[in-house]
C-alpha cells in the first residue's frame, strides 16, 4: 500500500493501532449512502408508476381531437409501443379512411404491425398516409411500433382530410 | 459510440450502486451477495450488447469497461480523495475491547459478525480482542490482545 507522507500523526494512528480512520468522513459518507437509498427509492416508484416506460398509470395518455390518439407518453428504445387512433366518423370518405403520420416522427420507429391492414401505403409531403376501407363506422386503427431513436418525439397524426393531432412521447435508452 | 455509452453507463451506474449499498457486499459473501453475483450480470448484459450480437460489438464493450477501470485506477493512484471515495476508508468497530455499537450499527453490521471474525482467528471472547477494523473491502479484521492466541481456526 501506499505510505502516506506528510499527514498528521493523529490521522494515522489510533491508540496502538496505525490506521486512516476519519471520522467525520465515515458520517458524512453514511449521509451520502442514505441519500443514495432515496434517490433509488424515487427510482424504483417512478418505474412503478409507468415514468419510465413500463407499465404503470401514467404511461398511457391520449390526445383528444375529433379523432383521439392513445399513446405511450413514456417508452423505451427497443420496447413495443402502440399508437391507436380512434376516428371522428366525418373522417371517413367515400368508405375510406386516411390516417397520416409525420415522416420525421415515423421514421424514428420501426413499423411492426398495422391493424387492420391498409388498403395502401403511401408517402407523401412529408406524410406516411395510410388509407384503410371502413363502412360508416369507423374501427380503430393501431400501429404496433419500437422506437429506434431516444429522446423527446413530438408525434403528428392526421386523421381524413385536416384534422391533426399533436403529441410528445420520451422514449428512455 | 453507442456501445461504448451503453457499457459505461451500466459500469458507472452498478460502481455508484454498489458504493451505496456499503462496504457488505464486497467481502462478507451473504445469501443476499451472493444472489445479487448471480443476477446482476445477466441482468445487465442484454443492455450492454443491444442487439448486435457481432464480435465487434462484444470488443468494444469489453475494451470501454478495461478501459474505464485502468482510468479509474490511474485516478486513484494519483489522487488520494479519489481513492476514499471509490475504496472507502476503514473503520474501527472495536477499541480496546470496547464495541461502538453505534459505528456497527450504521455499517449494517451486528455483534455476531464481529464475533464471527474473532472465531476466525481463533478467538472465544469479544475481551480477547483488543482491536477490530471494518476494512475497506468490508470484511473484518481481528487484533488481539495476545499476539500467541493467532492461530487459524480451520486446520
Amino acid at each position: 500500500m501506499r505510505r502516506r507522507v506528510g499527514k498528521g500523526v493523529d490521522r494515522n494512528r489510533v491508540g496502538d493501532l496505525e490506521i486512516e480512520q476519519d471520522l467525520d468522513w465515515q458520517r458524512s459518507s453514511w449521509r451520502i449512502q442514505r441519500i443514495g437509498w432515496l434517490v433509488l427509492l424515487v427510482f424504483l416508484v417512478a418505474a412503478m408508476i409507468g415514468a419510465l416506460g413500463g407499465d404503470g398509470p401514467l404511461r398511457e395518455a391520449r390526445a383528444d381531437g375529433e379523432s383521439s390518439v392513445d399513446y405511450d407518453r413514456f417508452t423505451r428504445l427497443g420496447s413495443p409501443t402502440e399508437l391507436r387512433i380512434d376516428p371522428a366518423p366525418a373522417a371517413v370518405r367515400a368508405a375510406k379512411l386516411e390516417v397520416a403520420v409525420d415522416a420525421g416522427y415515423w421514421s424514428d420507429f420501426r413499423v411492426e404491425a398495422v391493424t387492420p391492414e391498409p388498403d395502401a401505403a403511401r408517402a407523401l409531403g412529408g406524410e406516411i398516409a395510410y388509407t384503410f376501407l371502413t363502412g360508416a363506422e369507423p374501427e380503430q386503427v393501431s400501429f404496433r411500433l419500437i422506437p429506434l431513436e431516444s429522446g423527446i418525439q413530438h408525434g403528428t397524426v392526421r386523421v381524413g382530410s385536416g384534422e391533426t393531432v399533436d403529441f410528445t412521447q420520451m422514449v428512455y435508452p | 459510440m453507442d456501445a461504448i455509452l451503453r457499457a459505461s453507463a451500466i459500469y458507472l451506474f452498478l460502481l455508484l450502486l454498489f458504493r451505496l449499498t456499503g462496504k457488505r457486499s464486497l467481502a462478507q459473501i451473504t445469501i443476499f451477495d451472493f444472489i445479487l453475483l448471480l443476477i446482476v450480470a445477466e441482468a445487465t448484459q442484454q443492455a450492454m450488447l443491444g442487439d448486435d450480437f457481432s464480435v465487434t460489438n462484444a470488443l468494444i464493450v469489453v475494451s470501454t469497461l478495461i478501459g474505464l477501470d485502468l482510468v479509474f485506477q490511474l485516478v486513484a493512484r494519483r489522487s488520494p480523495r479519489f481513492e476514499r471515495l471509490t475504496e472507502g476508508m476503514p473503520l474501527i468497530v472495536v477499541e480496546e475491547g470496547r464495541v461502538h455499537h453505534e459505528r456497527l450499527a450504521k455499517s449494517r453490521l451486528s455483534v455476531d459478525d464481529v464475533l464471527e471474525a474473532l472465531r476466525g482467528i481463533g478467538l472465544e471472547r469479544l475481551d480477547q480482542a483488543k482491536y477490530v477494523v471494518l476494512e475497506r473491502n468490508g470484511g473484518l479484521s481481528v487484533i488481539p490482545n495476545s499476539p500467541l492466541l493467532r492461530q487459524p481456526a480451520s486446520s
